[in-house]
Protein backbone atom coordinates (compact mmCIF):
# COMPACT_ATOMS: atom_id res chain seq x y z
CA UNK A 1 0.00 0.00 0.00
CA UNK A 2 2.99 2.15 1.17
CA UNK A 3 4.75 1.44 -2.43
CA UNK A 4 0.80 2.41 -4.10
CA UNK A 5 0.81 5.56 -2.62
CA UNK A 6 4.18 6.56 -3.84
CA UNK A 7 3.57 5.44 -7.53
CA UNK A 8 0.73 7.28 -7.44
CA UNK A 9 2.31 10.79 -5.47
CA UNK A 10 5.49 10.26 -8.31
CA UNK A 11 3.46 10.06 -11.38
CA UNK A 12 1.11 13.13 -9.76
CA UNK A 13 4.39 14.93 -9.20
CA UNK A 14 5.12 14.39 -13.04
CA UNK A 15 2.15 15.50 -13.95
CA UNK A 16 1.94 18.58 -12.13
CA UNK A 17 5.71 19.70 -13.47
CA UNK A 18 4.36 19.11 -16.91
CA UNK A 19 0.88 21.18 -16.73
CA UNK A 20 3.59 24.34 -15.07
CA UNK A 21 6.27 23.33 -17.95
CA UNK A 22 3.43 23.23 -20.69
CA UNK A 23 2.50 26.92 -19.45
CA UNK A 24 6.08 27.73 -19.55
CA UNK A 25 6.49 28.53 -15.85
CA UNK A 26 9.36 28.77 -14.06
CA UNK A 27 9.70 26.80 -10.74
CA UNK A 28 11.59 25.21 -7.99
CA UNK A 29 11.42 21.63 -6.86
CA UNK A 30 12.13 19.79 -4.14
CA UNK A 31 11.99 16.45 -5.65
CA UNK A 32 12.04 14.19 -2.43
CA UNK A 33 8.97 16.39 -0.82
CA UNK A 34 7.24 16.41 -3.84
CA UNK A 35 6.89 20.12 -3.95
CA UNK A 36 7.03 23.07 -6.04
CA UNK A 37 7.31 26.55 -5.85
CA UNK A 38 7.25 29.37 -7.80
CA UNK A 39 6.09 33.23 -8.11
CA UNK A 40 3.93 35.17 -10.46
CA UNK A 41 2.63 38.29 -10.67
CA UNK A 42 -0.90 39.12 -9.73
CA UNK A 43 -3.15 42.34 -10.89
CA UNK A 44 -1.95 43.55 -6.89
CA UNK A 45 0.57 41.61 -4.79
CA UNK A 46 3.02 39.15 -6.46
CA UNK A 47 1.84 35.80 -5.77
CA UNK A 48 3.49 32.70 -4.36
CA UNK A 49 2.66 29.30 -5.06
CA UNK A 50 3.72 26.26 -3.03
CA UNK A 51 2.05 22.65 -4.52
CA UNK A 52 2.38 20.22 -2.66
CA UNK A 53 1.46 16.32 -3.78
CA UNK A 54 0.95 15.02 0.13
CA UNK A 55 1.87 11.52 -0.20
CA UNK A 56 0.37 10.00 2.87
CA UNK A 57 -2.72 11.54 3.12
CA UNK A 58 -3.10 11.65 -1.00
CA UNK A 59 -3.89 15.48 -1.32
CA UNK A 60 -2.93 17.85 -3.80
CA UNK A 61 -2.54 20.67 -1.60
CA UNK A 62 -2.17 24.25 -3.20
CA UNK A 63 -0.71 26.76 -0.42
CA UNK A 64 -0.21 30.57 -1.44
CA UNK A 65 1.38 32.26 1.80
CA UNK A 66 0.25 36.11 1.69
CA UNK A 67 3.75 38.10 0.51
CA UNK A 68 3.10 40.52 3.89
CA UNK A 69 3.12 39.88 8.23
CA UNK A 70 -0.10 41.20 9.55
CA UNK A 71 -0.31 43.68 12.20
CA UNK A 72 -0.53 42.02 16.13
CA UNK A 73 -3.10 44.93 16.73
CA UNK A 74 -5.48 43.95 13.75
CA UNK A 75 -5.85 40.39 15.27
CA UNK A 76 -9.73 40.62 15.28
CA UNK A 77 -10.25 42.27 12.33
CA UNK A 78 -8.47 40.32 10.60
CA UNK A 79 -10.19 37.14 11.86
CA UNK A 80 -13.56 38.33 10.97
CA UNK A 81 -12.08 39.11 7.99
CA UNK A 82 -10.65 35.86 6.88
CA UNK A 83 -14.13 34.16 8.01
CA UNK A 84 -16.11 36.94 5.84
CA UNK A 85 -13.55 36.05 2.59
CA UNK A 86 -13.85 32.37 3.61
CA UNK A 87 -17.64 32.68 3.29
CA UNK A 88 -17.75 33.88 -0.16
CA UNK A 89 -15.44 31.46 -2.29
CA UNK A 90 -16.46 28.51 -2.93
CA UNK A 91 -13.13 26.31 -3.04
CA UNK A 92 -10.21 26.92 -0.21
CA UNK A 93 -9.77 29.09 2.88
CA UNK A 94 -7.23 31.79 4.04
CA UNK A 95 -5.92 30.72 6.88
CA UNK A 96 -4.75 33.38 9.64
CA UNK A 97 -1.68 32.22 11.83
CA UNK A 98 -2.16 34.76 14.48
CA UNK A 99 0.54 33.55 16.65
CA UNK A 100 3.06 34.16 13.48
CA UNK A 101 0.84 36.85 11.94
CA UNK A 102 1.06 35.17 8.60
CA UNK A 103 -2.16 34.78 6.21
CA UNK A 104 -2.43 32.29 3.77
CA UNK A 105 -4.72 30.35 1.03
CA UNK A 106 -5.23 26.58 0.69
CA UNK A 107 -7.10 24.28 -1.53
CA UNK A 108 -6.10 21.01 -1.53
CA UNK A 109 -8.09 17.52 -3.30
CA UNK A 110 -7.95 14.25 -2.99
CA UNK A 111 -6.68 12.04 -5.40
CA UNK A 112 -6.13 8.53 -4.28
CA UNK A 113 -6.85 5.95 -6.91
CA UNK A 114 -8.20 8.32 -9.39
CA UNK A 115 -7.69 8.90 -13.05
CA UNK A 116 -6.38 12.66 -12.43
CA UNK A 117 -6.78 15.14 -15.52
CA UNK A 118 -4.27 18.24 -16.20
CA UNK A 119 -7.68 20.25 -15.59
CA UNK A 120 -7.95 19.05 -11.83
CA UNK A 121 -4.17 20.35 -11.12
CA UNK A 122 -4.75 23.79 -13.49
CA UNK A 123 -8.17 24.41 -11.44
CA UNK A 124 -6.09 24.23 -8.14
CA UNK A 125 -3.90 26.65 -9.84
CA UNK A 126 -5.80 28.93 -11.03
CA UNK A 127 -7.96 29.24 -8.13
CA UNK A 128 -5.67 30.28 -5.96
CA UNK A 129 -4.19 32.44 -7.64
CA UNK A 130 -7.70 34.31 -8.53
CA UNK A 131 -8.50 33.70 -4.72
CA UNK A 132 -5.11 35.56 -3.50
CA UNK A 133 -5.17 38.43 -6.62
CA UNK A 134 -9.22 39.51 -5.03
CA UNK A 135 -8.06 39.35 -1.56
CA UNK A 136 -4.28 39.49 -0.96
CA UNK A 137 -4.47 43.24 -1.60
CA UNK A 138 -7.31 43.94 0.73
CA UNK A 139 -6.08 42.20 3.66
CA UNK A 140 -3.05 44.46 3.53
CA UNK A 141 -4.91 47.79 3.51
CA UNK A 142 -6.64 46.19 6.88
CA UNK A 143 -4.05 45.79 8.44
CA UNK A 144 -2.30 48.63 7.71
CA UNK A 145 -5.24 50.19 8.86
CA UNK A 146 -5.91 51.62 5.42
CA UNK A 147 -9.45 50.65 5.64
CA UNK A 148 -11.64 48.66 8.44
CA UNK A 149 -13.67 45.39 8.23
CA UNK A 150 -16.67 47.33 6.61
CA UNK A 151 -14.17 48.65 3.67
CA UNK A 152 -12.90 45.25 3.23
CA UNK A 153 -16.43 44.03 2.75
CA UNK A 154 -17.40 46.79 0.52
CA UNK A 155 -14.39 46.84 -1.41
CA UNK A 156 -14.71 43.10 -2.73
CA UNK B 1 -13.49 21.35 -21.80
CA UNK B 2 -17.19 21.49 -23.60
CA UNK B 3 -20.40 22.10 -21.28
CA UNK B 4 -21.19 18.75 -22.56
CA UNK B 5 -18.41 17.29 -21.30
CA UNK B 6 -18.70 19.03 -17.80
CA UNK B 7 -22.16 17.81 -17.66
CA UNK B 8 -21.01 14.28 -18.41
CA UNK B 9 -18.55 14.29 -15.61
CA UNK B 10 -20.81 15.72 -13.05
CA UNK B 11 -23.42 13.03 -13.84
CA UNK B 12 -20.65 10.73 -13.15
CA UNK B 13 -19.34 11.77 -10.27
CA UNK B 14 -22.92 11.91 -8.81
CA UNK B 15 -23.66 8.50 -9.59
CA UNK B 16 -19.82 7.71 -8.26
CA UNK B 17 -20.93 9.16 -5.10
CA UNK B 18 -24.43 7.32 -5.00
CA UNK B 19 -23.01 4.05 -5.32
CA UNK B 20 -20.31 4.40 -2.59
CA UNK B 21 -23.42 5.16 -0.24
CA UNK B 22 -25.68 2.56 -1.73
CA UNK B 23 -22.14 -0.21 -1.34
CA UNK B 24 -22.32 1.26 2.74
CA UNK B 25 -26.44 1.37 3.10
CA UNK B 26 -26.36 4.66 3.72
CA UNK B 27 -29.38 6.48 3.29
CA UNK B 28 -29.92 9.62 1.46
CA UNK B 29 -32.00 11.32 -1.01
CA UNK B 30 -30.57 12.02 -4.56
CA UNK B 31 -32.70 15.75 -5.75
CA UNK B 32 -30.48 15.05 -9.43
CA UNK B 33 -32.05 17.88 -11.51
CA UNK B 34 -30.41 20.68 -8.62
CA UNK B 35 -27.10 18.04 -8.30
CA UNK B 36 -27.39 17.85 -4.69
CA UNK B 37 -27.40 14.53 -2.31
CA UNK B 38 -29.06 15.22 1.39
CA UNK B 39 -27.92 13.07 3.84
CA UNK B 40 -27.28 12.46 7.71
CA UNK B 41 -25.62 10.90 10.39
CA UNK B 42 -25.73 10.33 14.06
CA UNK B 43 -22.19 12.38 15.92
CA UNK B 44 -21.06 11.48 19.04
CA UNK B 45 -22.85 14.44 20.52
CA UNK B 46 -24.79 15.86 17.67
CA UNK B 47 -26.32 14.90 14.68
CA UNK B 48 -24.90 16.01 11.53
CA UNK B 49 -26.60 17.29 8.29
CA UNK B 50 -24.95 16.82 5.07
CA UNK B 51 -25.89 18.18 1.84
CA UNK B 52 -23.50 17.02 -0.90
CA UNK B 53 -23.23 19.79 -4.24
CA UNK B 54 -22.10 19.36 -7.48
CA UNK B 55 -21.19 22.53 -9.54
CA UNK B 56 -21.52 21.56 -12.60
CA UNK B 57 -19.46 24.91 -13.80
CA UNK B 58 -16.48 24.37 -11.62
CA UNK B 59 -16.47 20.50 -11.86
CA UNK B 60 -16.40 20.53 -7.74
CA UNK B 61 -18.38 18.46 -4.81
CA UNK B 62 -18.83 20.36 -1.91
CA UNK B 63 -19.56 18.71 0.94
CA UNK B 64 -21.74 20.92 3.28
CA UNK B 65 -22.79 20.84 6.81
CA UNK B 66 -24.70 23.37 8.99
CA UNK B 67 -23.91 23.20 12.57
CA UNK B 68 -27.41 23.03 14.57
CA UNK B 69 -27.01 26.08 16.28
CA UNK B 70 -26.32 29.81 15.69
CA UNK B 71 -23.50 31.71 17.29
CA UNK B 72 -25.00 35.04 19.60
CA UNK B 73 -24.09 38.39 18.38
CA UNK B 74 -21.82 38.77 21.67
CA UNK B 75 -19.69 35.96 20.68
CA UNK B 76 -19.35 35.87 17.15
CA UNK B 77 -15.68 37.69 17.53
CA UNK B 78 -14.34 35.01 19.88
CA UNK B 79 -15.84 32.61 17.62
CA UNK B 80 -14.34 34.30 14.41
CA UNK B 81 -10.99 34.07 16.24
CA UNK B 82 -11.49 30.34 17.10
CA UNK B 83 -12.82 29.18 13.64
CA UNK B 84 -9.35 30.98 12.28
CA UNK B 85 -7.24 29.03 14.60
CA UNK B 86 -8.70 25.42 13.73
CA UNK B 87 -8.47 26.30 10.41
CA UNK B 88 -4.81 26.77 10.31
CA UNK B 89 -4.51 23.54 11.86
CA UNK B 90 -6.68 21.78 9.41
CA UNK B 91 -5.01 19.67 5.96
CA UNK B 92 -8.09 19.81 3.87
CA UNK B 93 -11.68 21.61 4.73
CA UNK B 94 -12.63 24.41 6.31
CA UNK B 95 -15.06 26.03 8.71
CA UNK B 96 -17.00 28.80 7.41
CA UNK B 97 -18.63 31.47 9.81
CA UNK B 98 -21.34 34.15 8.34
CA UNK B 99 -20.58 36.79 10.94
CA UNK B 100 -24.10 38.43 9.81
CA UNK B 101 -26.49 35.52 10.95
CA UNK B 102 -24.25 33.11 13.49
CA UNK B 103 -24.40 30.31 11.30
CA UNK B 104 -21.03 28.23 10.62
CA UNK B 105 -20.80 25.62 8.17
CA UNK B 106 -18.56 23.28 7.58
CA UNK B 107 -17.05 22.49 4.09
CA UNK B 108 -15.20 20.07 2.65
CA UNK B 109 -14.29 20.25 -1.67
CA UNK B 110 -13.40 18.08 -4.08
CA UNK B 111 -12.37 18.80 -7.86
CA UNK B 112 -13.47 16.41 -10.43
CA UNK B 113 -11.86 18.13 -13.31
CA UNK B 114 -11.27 16.12 -16.26
CA UNK B 115 -11.10 13.61 -13.96
CA UNK B 116 -12.68 10.14 -12.55
CA UNK B 117 -12.49 10.19 -8.54
CA UNK B 118 -12.69 6.85 -6.87
CA UNK B 119 -14.98 5.28 -4.13
CA UNK B 120 -11.87 6.04 -1.68
CA UNK B 121 -12.22 9.77 -2.67
CA UNK B 122 -16.51 9.87 -2.11
CA UNK B 123 -15.85 7.91 1.24
CA UNK B 124 -13.23 10.83 1.85
CA UNK B 125 -15.16 13.37 1.27
CA UNK B 126 -18.20 11.60 3.38
CA UNK B 127 -16.35 10.79 6.37
CA UNK B 128 -14.26 13.72 6.46
CA UNK B 129 -16.79 15.85 6.89
CA UNK B 130 -18.56 14.03 9.61
CA UNK B 131 -15.16 13.54 11.44
CA UNK B 132 -14.81 17.38 11.43
CA UNK B 133 -17.92 18.30 12.56
CA UNK B 134 -18.11 16.05 15.07
CA UNK B 135 -14.73 17.17 16.19
CA UNK B 136 -15.47 20.55 16.65
CA UNK B 137 -19.44 21.03 17.28
CA UNK B 138 -19.55 20.92 20.47
CA UNK B 139 -15.93 22.84 21.34
CA UNK B 140 -17.74 25.37 18.70
CA UNK B 141 -21.07 25.58 20.72
CA UNK B 142 -19.52 25.33 24.11
CA UNK B 143 -18.15 28.80 23.00
CA UNK B 144 -21.09 30.18 21.63
CA UNK B 145 -22.75 29.62 24.98
CA UNK B 146 -20.11 30.99 27.30
CA UNK B 147 -19.43 27.68 28.61
CA UNK B 148 -15.67 27.86 27.71
CA UNK B 149 -14.20 31.13 26.97
CA UNK B 150 -11.63 31.93 24.23
CA UNK B 151 -8.56 31.52 26.02
CA UNK B 152 -9.93 28.23 27.05
CA UNK B 153 -10.48 27.38 23.67
CA UNK B 154 -7.11 27.99 22.35
CA UNK B 155 -5.27 26.65 24.81
CA UNK B 156 -7.19 23.04 24.67
CA UNK B 157 -6.60 23.49 20.34
CA UNK B 158 -2.50 23.98 20.98
CA UNK B 159 -2.42 20.57 23.14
Amino acid sequence: MADEKLLQAQKLYAQVCDVLDKRKWKYDKDEEKFVVHFKISGEGLPISLIVVVDTERTLLQVLSPLSFKTSKEKKIELAVAACFANYDIADGSFDYDMYEDRLHYRIAAKYADSRIGDEFIEYLIDWTCTAVDTYSDKFLALSKGLIDFEGFMKCK
Amino acid sequence: MSQQQKKENTQKAIRGFCKMMDSLGWKYELKEEERLILTGSEGEEMNISLKMVFIEELELITVLSTLPFEVPKDKRLDLAVAVCDVNNRLANGTFDLNISDGTIICRLCNSYAGSELSEEVYKYLLFGACHMVDEYNDKFYMLSKGITDLKGFLEAEEK
